[in-house]
Order: structure tokens, then sequence, then C-alpha cells
């Protein structure tokens, strides 16, 4: 993971006065039988074509009911979308039919899943799976997908793919069924790929070289990416851009670098605060107190005042706006200044 | 997997002996005088006494006796002779008469469970907490609450008898349509609780994450729910199915003996009510073999179905 966060800029143009993929505003809520859990609460981030945004947050934080709301696989209920718009090239795929959303995915938009051995179907194998796309969605005969799928997984790194294109699931490894995932994802050569926790079930060596693979992949293949995560190791190497999300939330948005270096908000600050680090011994490891919030019972004001350092009064009354700090930097913090200053020393 | 069938096929020779001694031993254990008992109220003279007792070795006494009375009667079945029962009529010609009647009935049980069960398993398991779901819910539980000793008497009084839309019993040598009612009485239990267990595994596997998959790929409802998810959710009702059709094959002795059909089960009761020893024993050691057979192949079945079981 030591690859270069700065990639060359892709040929494939951006459509005319938009972004690739651009969220904006999105308000999910889980209707269930206890109450009603308000998930997403203005969610807006973008993504232009060949970057790589990486969306990190706890469990819990929205970023995957997000993503699954770009893909249009939200459970609908107990998830219900109460406003926003998901622009892909324009257009408003929540205004769509199911007919044309279908159409998106895979082909324009494609996802990984975090653990591969469940979201593998277990009693198909894995060509049949990968060709299954191929075969329904492209009209492609069986022996060109078998064809196609054998190139697929070449093109992730499966040795002896040709070998093992009749073996089910179970029978590879974590990361080798990973890159099984990763190859019916690209099936279709979708234009973004969001991957959802990919490595997160993984041992961390494989970890690396999945990630290794995944920004390889996008770049050679000219995708954009979505890469979820709640692991701030993941993101260095391979992200462009950084959104941070919180209880439903974007609370800081920043570069890669930037983020890293001078975090704008409490959150994040106390996010990158937690990491081990090697070059400092015998500190005690700070952690951020508290719990993440039930999303039923959202905190008044800034949701995460209950556990930060800078609270005053004004946090538990008022519900900070994005504040823009300059080079596409926002964080939603009413001292989103002080915090970066503090950051900086 | 050939190695796996080869030890089940041992274990099964194993079970073979050990359920044949068993009934053995308890239908004859509690036989006074099996002479006396099969000649019923008429006098035995001295000579046929002897006779018997030279024929059937009943003059070994004690355990060694036992076994070898029993050994006797092993190896006569292994031959393929069943032997007498105590009417005199061949046991391998009863069977051969009584079973067609039980296949038949048992197929037709099969048809019913799986043409309404499973279908209306999967629909249920698919609108879940619907009008139909519940519907079912309630008339599944109905169902399993019924006794057959209550439900077939009823169903062949009100279909049968008052209604007339079938006949109320089978007699010798019955047609499919006299078989209907009885196949379906037999089988509503089958039905009842595979629509159960459809229902639940479809539900359950519509919430997997492959469905999430499946759904990403941009795979059409039909496809997902008619290929991933029935894929899956058969897999322990094709088992249970198996199972049931063993235990279907063995015969129906409530629902055989209401409709009066001449079938396994029938034969098998009239044996016990009549203490015809060799028949049961006969019947039994039939059954035991259909049993073990058909639970084998559902376990071939089970590996087939699922590649994650492997069997060594």
């Amino acid at each position: 993971m030591t690859r270069s966060a700065v990639h060359p800029t892709p040929a494939s143009p951006t459509p005319p006065g938009g972004h690739l993929l651009d969220v904006r505003d999105l308000h999910i809520e889980f209707r269930t039988g206890e109450g009603v859990a308000k998930v997403i609460n203005g969610v807006s981030y973008h993504l232009d074509p060949g970057e790589t945004l990486a969306v990190l947050g706890e469990s819990g934080s929205g970023k995957s009911v997000t993503a699954q709301a770009i893909m249009g696989i939200l459970d609908t209920p107990p998830a219900v979308i109460r406003s926003g718009q998901i622009l892909y090239q324009g257009r408003d795929l929540l205004a769509q039919p199911e007919e044309q959303r279908r159409q998106v995915r895979g082909r324009e938009i494609a996802m990984i899943f975090q653990d591969a051995l469940s979201a593998l179907n277990p009693v198909f194998g894995v060509g049949w799976q990968i060709g299954e796309t191929l075969r329904q969605r492209e009209g492609m005969s069986r022996a060109d997908a078998r064809r196609r799928a054998i190139e697929l997984m070449d093109l992730v790194k499966i040795p002896g793919a040709a070998g093992r294109i009749g073996d089910y699931p179970h029978q590879f490894s974590g990361g080798m069924r990973q890159r099984v995932m990763i190859a019916m994802a690209l099936a279709m050569n979708p234009k973004v790929l969001i991957a959802d926790e990919p490595t997160t079930a993984l041992d961390v060596t494989v970890q690396a070289q999945i990630m290794d693979l995944l920004a390889d992949l996008r770049r050679d293949l000219d995708m954009a990416m979505i890469l979820i995560t709640h692991d701030l190791g993941v993101v260095a190497g391979v992200a462009d851009r950084i959104a941070v999300m919180y209880a439903g939330r974007i609370v800081e948005h920043a570069d890669v670098r930037s983020l890293y270096r001078t975090p704008a908000h409490p959150y994040t600050k106390g996010l990158l605060e937690s990491i081990p680090r090697l070059d400092v011994r015998g500190q005690a490891l700070s952690t951020i107190k508290g719990l993440p919030p039930n999303l039923m019972r959202i905190p008044s004001g800034c949701p995460f005042h209950p556990r930060c350092p800078y609270a005053q009064q004004v946090c538990v009354d008022v519900v900070p706006h994005d504040l823009v700090l300059g080079d596409g930097r926002t964080s939603a913090c009413h001292f989103a200044q002080e915090v970066r200053d503090d950051s900086a020393r | 997997m050939l190695r796996f069938i080869l030890r089940r096929l041992l274990q099964m020779v194993l079970a073979f002996f050990g359920t044949t001694l068993i009934v053995y031993a308890l239908m004859f254990a509690g036989q006074g005088d099996p002479i006396q008992a099969l000649a019923e109220e008429r006098p035995v003279t001295a000579a046929q006494r002897a006779y018997l007792t030279e024929k059937y070795h009943l003059d070994a006494t004690g355990v060694g006796g036992f076994f070898y009375r029993y050994f006797d009667y092993i190896s006569n079945l292994l031959r393929g002779d069943l032997g007498q029962s105590l009417t005199g009529r061949q046991i391998g010609d009863i069977l051969a008469a009584a079973w067609p009647v039980t296949v038949k009935l048992a197929l037709i049980a099969m048809v019913v469970t799986v043409v309404f069960g499973v279908t209306a398993g999967v629909i249920a398991g698919i609108r879940r907490a619907s009008v139909f779901d519940n519907s079912t819910l309630v008339l599944t539980l109905l169902v399993l609450g019924i006794p057959t000793i209550v439900l077939a008497p009823l169903a062949q009084y009100f279909l049968g008898v008052r209604w007339q839309l079938f006949p109320p019993t089978a007699g010798a040598d019955p047609d499919l349509y006299a078989l209907l009612l009885p196949g379906i009485v037999l089988g509503s239990l089958s039905l009842a609780t595979a629509l159960r267990l459809t229902r639940t595994s479809v539900a359950e596997n519509l919430r997997a994450d492959y469905v999430r998959t499946a759904r990403s790929k941009g795979l059409v409802k039909r496809r997902i729910v008619g290929v991933h998810v029935l894929r899956n959710s058969l897999i322990p009702v094709i088992t249970f199915l198996g199972v049931e059709l063993g235990n279907l094959m063995s015969g129906a002795i409530i629902t055989e003996g209401v409709f009066n059909i001449p079938g396994v089960g029938f034969n098998l009761f009239r044996g016990i009510r009549t203490e015809d020893g060799p028949l049961v024993v006969g019947i039994v050691s039939v059954l035991v073999v259909v049993y073990l057979v058909s639970n084998l192949v559902v376990d071939v079945l089970y590996a087939v179905l699922d590649p994650r079981i492997r069997y060594e």
C-alpha cells in the first residue's frame, strides 16, 4: 500500500456541468417495529471519473446504506428514502423506474461486498456465477461466458483460473474468494466500482494484496471507485479524497493529504489519534469516549457533541452546517477552524 | 463419496440384522405356545406337534434355540423366502399384492405434498406476513394438530359419504380414483410440514447476502428468486421429502385401515392384531430395507444438492 495517492487524470469526460456520480442531500430512514431510525441525514458526496473516494466511518454511520441506495438494492421496506437525489451522469437514479435502474446495476455501477463467502451463492460454481451476469445481461452464450469468466479470473490474478472455474466458493481461500467477487463485479466493465469494506473479513497481508489489486484495476480499467471502510490505514494509499461519516452525515470531506495532516472535525481528529503509532513509544492509545449514537434518538444539535472534547452550548442547540475551509474541504463543526489549527500545531 | 456409500451399505447390514432381531424377539417372546397359536382353537395331535416342532426347530430351547431359529429365518429371508403366514399364504405373495397399492398411495400423497405444499410454501415465503402467508399458517397448524385417526374418518364421512365426491372405501384392487381421497389425507400431514419448511427456508434465503449480490448484478427478480433462492431453499425440503417418501412407502396403518385399502400397513396391522408372527416379522424386515435404502438415497442426494457437504 505504498502507492501514490495521485493518479493520472483519466481520459473519460465528466458530463457537462456535473460529476459522474453525485449524491445530493440524501435522507433515508428505517421503519421498524421499535420505531424510526434516521440512518442517513443529508448525505452529499460526488465522484468524478477515475478518482477514488473513500467513505470512512464506524459501523452504523450509514456508509453502506448510502452505497446500497446508489445501487438501488436497499430493502424497502424497512428502508424509506425520504428525500435527496442520486445523479449518475446527470440523471437522477431515484426518479427512474426499477427496470431502468436494473440496467445501471453491474453495467454502469458495480459493487463488491464485505464477506465474499456469504455474498457468493454457495451452491453454484464461481465460473457460473461470474458468467451469469454476461449470459443474462449481455446475452452471451454459455461457452463465451465461460471463456470470459476465465479471462476475468486471470485479470484478478487467481492462479490457475481455467482449472478453478468449476470450483465452489467454499473451496477458495478468503482472499481468492474476494478476487472472485471482484471479477464478478468487473464482468460488464462498470464505470463506477463501489467496494463495501472489501478487506474487513481478510488477514492483514491479504488485505494489502486486495487493496493493491483494486487500485491497479481501477487505474487499468479507468474506473471511479468508492471505497467504504472503517479502517483509516486502508484508505491512505489508495484514496484521492475522503468523506468521513458520523450518524448518517458527512462530517468532514477533504483530500487525503489534508485530512491526515490537519483534520478539521473533532471526530476525524479522534479517529486519527486512535491509530497506534510505531514512532511514539510508551504512550497510552487515545480513544474516542462514549458510543455511537442510537439512530432512533440522535442527539440534538451536532450529533457528535456528547463525545466531543470541543463541545459548547452551541453544539447542543444548533446543527452545524458544512463549513467550507478552502481546497474543497468542508467540516460540519462549529469549531472547524479551531480544530484544524489545533491539528496543525 | 463411493467410500461413504460403501460404509453406509455396511452399516445397513448391521442395522438390518439389529432391527430384524429385535422385531423377531418381540414378536415371538410374547407367544406362549407357537404351535397352539398356529392352530388357533383347534386341537393339535401329538404327531402334528412333533412334526411342527421338528419343522420350526422348536425343540431347541433357551437363548441358543432362539438364535438358531432367528438365523434359520434370516437365511431363508436372504434366499428370498419370506416364509408362510399363519394363514398359510406365502408372505412374499401377500407383499407382492399389497406393495403396489401402498406405492400408488404414497405417490399420490407425494404429488399432493409437492404440488400444494412446496408451491404454497414458496409463495408464503416470498410474501411473508401477507394474507396468504397467515392463512396457510393457520391451516397448516390445524392439519398438524389433528391426528390422522381423526382426520381420516372425518374426510371419509364428509367427502365420501355425505357429499359423495370420492368413493368412501377402496376395497380389493383399488383404482387411482379410489385412492385419491386417502392419498390426500395421507399427504396432508407431509404437506403441512413441507409447506412450513419451504416457507421458512425461502424467507431465510431471501435475506441472504448472495441475494443482495445477485441484485447488484442487475438480474431480474424472477431469476433471483427462481434460480438463486430456490436452489438453496429446496435443499432441506428435498431432504425432508426423501425421508417422507421412505415413510410413506412403508405403508400407512391408520389411513389404509380407515379406507379399507389392502396395502402394506393394512396387512401389517392385521398381522399384529392376529399375532401372526411370521407375517409381522416378514413385513417389517422388508420395511427396514426400504427405509434404510431411502435414507441412503437421501444422504447421497443431499451431497449432490449442496456442494458444501462432503462425505468421506
